[in-house]
């Protein structure tokens, strides 16, 4: 025993990397009802949208880019389909990534098609616009003169959408989805300038950055990874990308689980046996 | 004057967007941010995207001509930037050109960059394991620690955690114990961390705002 131990140290990274192939990948082809119990910040971003009254309107912001949307697409699919299944209305832009706004263009217009919902009245997408923080505060004093027009070149002016909303005064709350630094900037201004509601939805790695806004008051509610897209895809009772993730990342966590706790054993008997 | 210009326009630009920041009149908000702020930052960007652009192209083009080691992939990066450029540009919508969605432009972005990049990063949780396994270590006390609170999160956050929270009917609670880590331990920390690094860059920006630092101007005195 004590001799696999220590010749497991040596073990070929390959055969970890194979491990972690089939550990991630065989779930995904097994159907499973894993228990997800929804973690308390996604609740409260939920009962947020969900105490919205209909015809409220929503932004989502997708500042993310393809590297990250295995965590980040399913929470903004989740979070468009609670908001139409609310007749809430979404705006959504991804002003921080040039590569982002595909991706949201395609949860937005996909989520819409699925309840029926009409572009310029229900929902409208800006797409990338040069100038990320500049964007943010100009449309704290007017939307429609800082954006000018939707991700097909459309002026804003004439949508239906916009005779309502003007500014953030008119926004619910502001929901951000990154997977870079972007949620402060949207706090900093949209948050402390404006006094408008803020959430986030963020990548499992740098999660636990926001914990400090969440605290204060500054973030209402915070989506962590995929588990957070699978919580609220719990919430909404949908069963998305999110939750068919979960089997994966489970196994995945048992793994390295598995391997640190024999690689500390191995480290401790060759300390014993050096001693 | 080389020197002296730059080092006014900072000074001047720093002082005015730092004011206008806290005093809502409409010369700050709607002049200063909403006009000037936003279109200059539109006209500076659209440079810095030239600039960028040409840098690109004239690197591999050099190094299509040097014929330097895997010289190939700029070939296939100059071509990945004229198909893009025709297909979402030039091509009519009639024949499927734009940006929009259902365009080719569209097809070869969901189809061919999503899968790439996602699959690049999707290579972490190969390099994570391999690393936890050879080097987190229980080599001190401060290590051991992260390694314990490193392994209650990775059991809070996914299915087994709360499934052994059922079987010891709540004994071991580590979706309970993950979300008090995150909370106070974690949020303490990144907050004494998120102080400090706020102290740094006024600091810093203060330095630069006053001439003090000057090191971004590059080259030397």
């Amino acid at each position: 025993m004590k001799k696999f131990f220590l010749n497991i140290v040596n073990l070929d990274r390959r055969w970890i990397f194979l491990m972690v192939a089939i550990v991630v990948s065989v779930p995904l082809f097994i159907p499973s009802n894993p228990p997800i119990v929804p973690a308390r910040p996604v609740q409260e971003l939920y009962d947020f949208i969900d105490a919205l009254p209909e015809g409220s309107t929503i932004m989502v912001c997708f500042d993310y880019s393809p590297d990250s949307l295995a965590e980040l697409n399913p929470m903004g699919r989740a979070i468009c389909r609670h908001a139409f299944s609310k007749d809430i209305n979404v705006i959504g832009m991804a002003f921080a990534w040039p590569s982002g706004s595909g991706l949201g263009q395609e949860v937005v217009s996909s989520a819409a098609k699925e309840y029926d919902k009409v572009q310029g009245k229900d929902w409208v997408y800006f797409g990338y616009k040069v100038g990320f923080a500049q964007m943010i505060i100009g449309m704290g004093k007017d939307i429609v003169k800082t954006v000018q027009a939707d991700y097909r070149g459309e002026s804003l002016k004439n949508m239906e959408l916009f005779q309502e909303v003007k500014n953030y005064d008119d926004v619910s709350i502001v929901i951000v989805l990154a997977a870079g630094g972007t949620v402060q900037t949207y706090i900093y201004f949209v948050n402390t300038m404006y006094n408008r509601p803020v959430s986030a939805g963020v990548t499992a790695v740098m999660a636990a950055d926001y914990y400090p806004y969440l605290q204060t008051g500054q973030l209402i509610g915070l989506l962590n990874g995929m588990k957070g897209a699978a919580d609220y895809e719990k919430l909404i009772n949908i069963k998305g990308l999110g939750t068919r993730g979960i089997p994966s990342q489970n196994w995945a966590h048992i793994m390295i689980i598995i391997l640190i706790v024999v690689g500390n054993i191995a480290y401790l008997l060759e300390k014993k046996q050096t001693k | 004057m080389k020197r002296s210009l730059p080092l006014a326009i900072v000074f001047i630009g720093g002082v005015v967007f730092f004011i206008s920041y806290f005093v809502p009149h409409y010369i700050s908000e709607e002049i200063l941010q909403r006009q000037i702020m936003v279109e200059w930052i539109k006209v500076i960007s659209l440079f810095a995207f030239v600039i960028g652009l040409y840098s690109l192209i004239h690197l591999h083009v050099n190094k299509i001509k040097r014929k330097v080691d895997n010289w190939q992939y700029s070939i296939l990066t100059l071509s990945g930037i004229g198909v893009m450029f025709i297909v979402g540009i030039l091509l009519p919508e009639k024949f499927n050109g734009g940006i929009q969605q259902g365009s080719i432009y569209d097809w070869i972005f969901m189809n061919l960059q999503v899968p790439l990049q996602a699959t690049m990063f999707s290579l972490l949780a190969f390099y994570i394991t391999s690393a936890a396994f050879r080097a987190f270590k229980a080599r001190s006390v401060e290590a051991t620690c992260l390694l314990l609170a490193a392994v209650v999160v990775m059991l809070g956050r996914v299915p087994l955690g709360e499934t052994i929270r059922s079987i010891t009917q709540g004994f071991l609670d580590f979706p309970k114990w993950t979300q008090w880590i995150l909370d106070v331990p974690n949020t303490a920390t990144k907050r004494a961390i998120m102080l400090g690094v706020a102290l740094g860059m006024m600091a810093t920006s203060l330095k630069i705002i006053l001439g003090i630092e000057r090191s971004w101007l590059g080259g030397s005195e």
